[in-house]
């Protein structure tokens, strides 16, 4: 059993139902990021381990005690809200020292902790000013420091980073990782953004109307998602259809139009298929038509630059794949027609429209 | 629009002609003599104002007493207007515009027949009465009418909605996150509602008090029926020096003095609570 142990957890608000039974292990120290959009229930079930929600039904471990009777207050939780909320009439110092206040710890051994706190966040110099004062990032510490000066079994983030701006939240991310790293804090965070759960978390559950849709470490989410809706959410995905052919070294999937694809993975026997490519599996090549008879091709429409790299833009008959630009591979103009090289990965369960 | 100055015209036009002017007529008043048949001398005194502040009738009887019933009241107002935004607050969104109306309902109503059906509940033979001889809390009718209680009764009910209304916008605008991240911290409810939510909502109770202080100090008609004669206050007296006794210089003092006396009480307790709520980060240095 792990630091947070959460047992057919439900949620309903009359008619709506936010969790469906939820079942989840958090190991001792671990990173674990909850993902999904919006209403999937990711925040509800956070705050229910926190104690701020009620479950309908289930049980919520926290250290080995059942905590699910127990109200916020008593739980040894440190959570970070989305919008930091911060007691605006307060110091800094106060906002990180009011828990330690209420456990009336000793006046000595309450400055020194708040100042250790302060420290870990790099704000011992601000500590006299008021919320108010500072700037997004250094409330954000603010709120961090508050939750991490009671020592607590577990951290809950609630989509944390989610209101800084694009800099500030990658230094955020790392500052947030190593901290946690140090004190070794199991770490439950939620958040919509899939890069953010990939390069922090241990592990990464992704949430679908209120279930867990998979869970696993960001190689396996990324790489072997159980469901079209995982490819989708985890990363940027095309989807091929049809039927799947058995041979000698491999299966390929046979598409409407002619065209093969070899896939891998957990093939299904015969019959449908669905498989998906990531934009950085694929190999554009020129097309030779007396070459290549049955593989798919395609034409670039653009190059979209990003910088540190960029992708190409290749229309499949009506639909559109993103492509990752190799930077040793010789540059294609649109108009260009192209051959696709790519090995895809099946996919098995439902069956949505493209 | 190239000079939005003029917008206010209007209310500045308003407010000199009808309140500004009459003040100054009224502290010009207050410094005249006044002759053997009440009529109105061209000679500037200050007898007045003896006459008011020597006699511990005008200053304890009169002053003290509208002061420390329109306190009293206050306080009360503040306190159940209070509990009252506090339940509205945490009502659900669509109850909460129909509590506000029900609380401002009394407004529409005219002072005098509120205060008139106050006399009824109070009264020997009134609601209260009963169920207090009916539940044996007292054993005859308490005399509820025409004392202090009365009268602080009355100010109550009509301060009440205003106090109400200020401290209702200022909870509302806290966020109930607040408190919820004062329970991450091991805060109880009523913990977390008096670290964060009082504090924060000090400006409203200080509105509200103010409000309700400058409403009841000035009160007439709730005196006059309520404290049937019996209770003194400044504004019933004003307007009895004004009309029975034909003093109108005398008159406009007491409206002075009430008035500086107000202000100068208002000034010291917006001073007192703001300086109070200060954020204090003192314990850094101990």
């Amino acid at each position: 059993m792990g630091q947070i142990s959460v047992s057919n957890i439900t949620k309903s608000w009359g008619a709506f139902t936010a969790l469906k039974g939820v079942d989840l292990d958090v190991r001792e120290g671990e990173f674990l990021s909850i993902l999904g959009p919006s209403g999937c229930g990711k925040s509800t079930l956070l705050r229910i381990i926190a104690g701020l929600e009620e479950p309908s039904g289930g049980t919520v471990r926290i250290a080995g005690r059942d905590v699910t009777l127990d109200p916020v207050w008593k739980r040894r939780i440190g959570f970070v809200f989305q919008n930091f909320a911060l007691w605006p009439h307060l110091t800094v110092f106060r906002n990180v020292s009011m828990g330690l206040e209420l456990r009336k710890t000793p006046k000595t051994e309450l400055r020194d902790r708040v100042l250790e706190a302060l420290e870990m966040v790099q704000l011992e110099a601000l500590a006299d000013r008021l919320p108010a004062q500072l700037s997004g990032g250094q409330q954000q510490r603010v709120a961090l420091a508050r939750a991490i000066v009671l020592k607590p079994d577990v951290l809950l983030l609630d989509e944390p980073l989610s209101a800084l701006d694009k800099n500030l939240r990658q230094d955020m991310q790392v500052e947030l990782k190593s901290l946690q790293q140090t004190l070794g804090l199991t770490t439950v965070f939620v958040t919509h953004d899939q890069e953010e759960a990939l390069s922090l978390s241990d592990r990464v559950v992704v949430m679908n109307k209120g279930a867990i849709e998979q869970l696993g470490t960001p190689h396996a989410i990324y790489n072997g998602p159980v469901s079209e809706y995982v490819a989708r959410f985890v990363g940027e995905a095309f989807f091929f259809r049809g039927s799947i052919e058995r041979r000698e070294g491999g299966s390929r999937l046979r598409l409407a139009d002619g065209s093969a694809v070899p896939v891998e993975g957990d093939v299904a026997a015969d019959g449908d298929g669905l498989a998906f490519v990531r934009p950085e599996w694929i190999t554009l090549g020129r097309l030779d038509p007396r070459q290549e008879t049955d593989v798919p091709r395609g034409t670039v429409e653009r190059l979209m630059f990003f910088g540190q790299s960029s992708d190409y833009l290749v229309a499949l008959g009506e639909r559109q794949m993103r492509v990752k630009r190799r930077p040793d591979a010789p540059e294609l103009q649109p108009g260009d027609a192209v051959a696709i090289h790519c090995t895809a990965r099946a996919l098995r369960g439902e069956r949505a429209a493209p | 629009m190239k000079r939005p100055g003029l917008l206010t015209l209007p209310a500045v036009t308003i407010l000199g002609a009808f309140f500004i002017l009459p003040l100054i007529w009224v502290f010009i008043l207050s410094v005249l003599a006044t002759g053997p048949t009440g009529e109105v001398l061209r000679e500037v005194t200050l007898q007045h104002y003896a006459r008011f502040l020597t006699d511990s009738y005008y200053l304890n009887d009169l002053l003290l007493r509208t002061i420390r019933l329109a306190a009293i009241a206050t306080l009360f107002s503040v306190a159940i207007g209070y509990l009252g935004a506090f339940v509205i607050v945490r009502a659900p969104p669509a109850a909460q515009s129909w509590m506000v109306l029900l609380v401002m309902l009394p407004l529409w109503v005219n002072l005098v027949v509120r205060t008139l059906s106050l006399m009824v509940v109070l009264g020997r033979t009134g609601p209260v009465n009963q169920i207090l001889v009916a539940l044996g809390i007292s054993a005859r009718p308490l005399p509820l009418l025409y004392n202090e209680t009365a009268v602080v009764i009355g100010m109550v009910q009509v301060a009440v909605p205003f106090v109400v209304m200020a401290i209702y916008g200022v909870l509302q605008s806290i966020p109930r996150q607040l408190e919820h991240a004062a329970m991450t911290v091991g805060a109880t409810p009523l913990a977390a509602f008096r670290r964060v939510t009082l504090p924060l909502s000090l400006p409203g109770i200080l509105a509200g008090s103010v409000l309700a202080f400058g409403i009841n100090v000035e009160s007439f008609v709730v005196p006059i029926l309520l404290g049937g004669g019996r209770v003194r206050f400044m504004s019933v007296a004003a307007y009895e020096t004004a009309t029975v006794s034909n003093n109108l210089p005398f008159a406009a003092t007491i409206g002075v003095i009430l008035l500086v006396v107000t202000m100068a009480m208002l000034a010291l307790y917006q001073w007192a609570v703001r300086s109070a709520g200060r954020p204090t980060a003192v314990i850094q240095a101990g």
